[in-house]
């Protein structure tokens, strides 16, 4: 049986390939990841917009992918040809990333790791509460010039 | 802008943290559906009206548009193509178009209304290649006359089902989608309708015949419907809606909703 580090690492790692696939697939252009690292729930970091993906089953956490305004602003451009998208497209291009990412680590996850729908935000929602004992875990990308966070909390 | 330690701790960490993520509105969702007209304001123009819009995620590619002008209003229901965010976000495109035809050029007939749209997404679209978005939909429009409840419907890859005293009939739109780049110039009929005092009227994406389910284990169809449809005739209009969320619901008994489902009723 996998011990909770190495569960916790393959996760992360399906997290980071389904970010890069969708880049290099998606956008022709590749991702480059930071080097991760660990940090305490109570310093998150959130950029503009942020899809946030529950995670319940055999391990209870999130994921979140959060990126400003500009990084989404490119992609739109790229996929639909808008120049001078509104905050509405904005944050659809927000959750599109989140639910693509998501809907491909659902397919590689076992049938007691569940993944919600994403839910998308602006800022920091004071809903936003978690616990101090989740492991939080930062993934910097570096895309087109970019900066985004993919983040990744579990019990 | 980054944002960093903001993050409220939850003092007892065996509580379900997670229903608070259920807490956080999720922003696409309320713009999906604070772009899109509010049901009650259909009553304003027809004796009874509903509308059923289930998107199969939080946000759908399903919409509808509600306009009046003089004596007439406009009713279209469309159908982008594609889900999610990204059929979303073409909602919008549809809206503005919708809009712009209102601003600035205020075409009466139906049949002109989606080649005028057609148009103006071919345009937007026009020289952008490689992107991702299907920028096609399927369109039903109807126009009504509020005095005299005379009433002209066209449709691009939509039907509208008319249940009259005689039985239910399915006025046929053109076979052609909306908003394809591809596509030559293409013209929409408007046809004028019959009974329409006496008749209640169905417009409905096309993810009501995507749905799987029934006896069969089958996509619903038209003909089944419309059959359904028929039978609740009998039933007073106000309780119409609850008998088709019920039909509905029954069709697709435990599977998944399969796709954005946006079903609207009236009586001119």
């Amino acid at each position: 049986m996998e011990s909770r580090k190495e569960e916790f690492e393959a996760t992360c790692n399906l997290f980071i390939n389904s970010v890069n696939n969708y880049f290099k697939h998606l956008t022709e252009i590749d991702s480059n990841i930071r080097v991760p690292y660990l940090k305490e729930a109570n310093g998150l970091l959130l950029k503009d917009y942020t899809g946030m993906i529950a995670i319940s089953g055999s391990r209870k956490g999130f994921v979140y992918i959060s990126a400003n305004r500009e990084m989404f602003g490119d992609l739109i451009h790229m996929f639909i040809g808008i120049d001078d998208p509104s905050d509405e497209d904005i944050l659809d291009m927000a959750g599109e990333i989140s639910n693509v990412v998501a809907g491909n680590v659902r397919a590689n996850l076992g049938a007691n790791f569940m993944i919600s729908v994403p839910i998308v935000f602006e800022g920091m929602p004071k809903e936003l509460k978690i616990p101090e004992n989740v492991s939080i875990y930062v993934i910097p990308i570096q895309w087109n010039n970019h900066e985004a966070f993919v983040v990744l909390g579990l019990e | 802008m980054m944002i960093e330690g903001n993050i409220n701790k939850q003092q007892d960490p065996k509580s379900n943290w997670l229903l608070n993520l259920d807490k956080i509105e999720d922003k696409t969702r309320r713009n999906y559906f604070s772009g899109l007209p509010p049901e009650h304001t259909l009553l304003d123009f027809f004796t009874y009206a509903f509308v059923i819009n289930k998107p199969k995620g939080r946000v759908g590619g399903d919409g509808f548009w509600l306009h009046e002008r003089g004596d007439d209003v406009y009713l279209a229901l469309f159908t982008c193509v594609g889900e999610g965010h990204l059929a979303h976000m073409m909602i919008r495109i549809y809206m503005n178009a919708l809009k712009r035809m209102v601003n600035e050029y205020a075409i009466d007939y139906p049949g002109s209304i989606l080649q005028f749209v057609h148009g103006e997404v071919q345009s937007r679209f026009n020289n952008k290649n490689n992107i991702l978005l299907n920028t096609n939909a399927n369109i039903g429009i109807v126009k009504v006359n509020l005095i005299t409840k005379e009433m002209s419907f066209a449709g691009a890859n939509m039907n509208l089902i008319q249940a009259a005293r005689d039985g239910v009939r399915v006025i046929e739109g053109e076979k052609r989608q909306v908003g394809d780049t591809g596509a030559s110039k293409t013209a929409y009929s408007s046809i004028a309708l019959t009974d329409t005092d006496t008749s209640s009227f169905y417009l409905c994406s096309s993810g009501v015949y995507n749905l799987i389910g029934g006896t069969s284990f089958k996509k619903l169809n038209m003909a089944e419907f419309s059959q359904h449809l028929a039978t609740i005739q009998r039933y007073p209009v106000s309780s119409q809606k609850e008998h088709v969320e019920e039909f509905l619901a029954d069709w697709t008994g435990s599977n998944r909703q399969n796709d954005d489902i946006l079903v609207i009723g009236f009586t001119p």
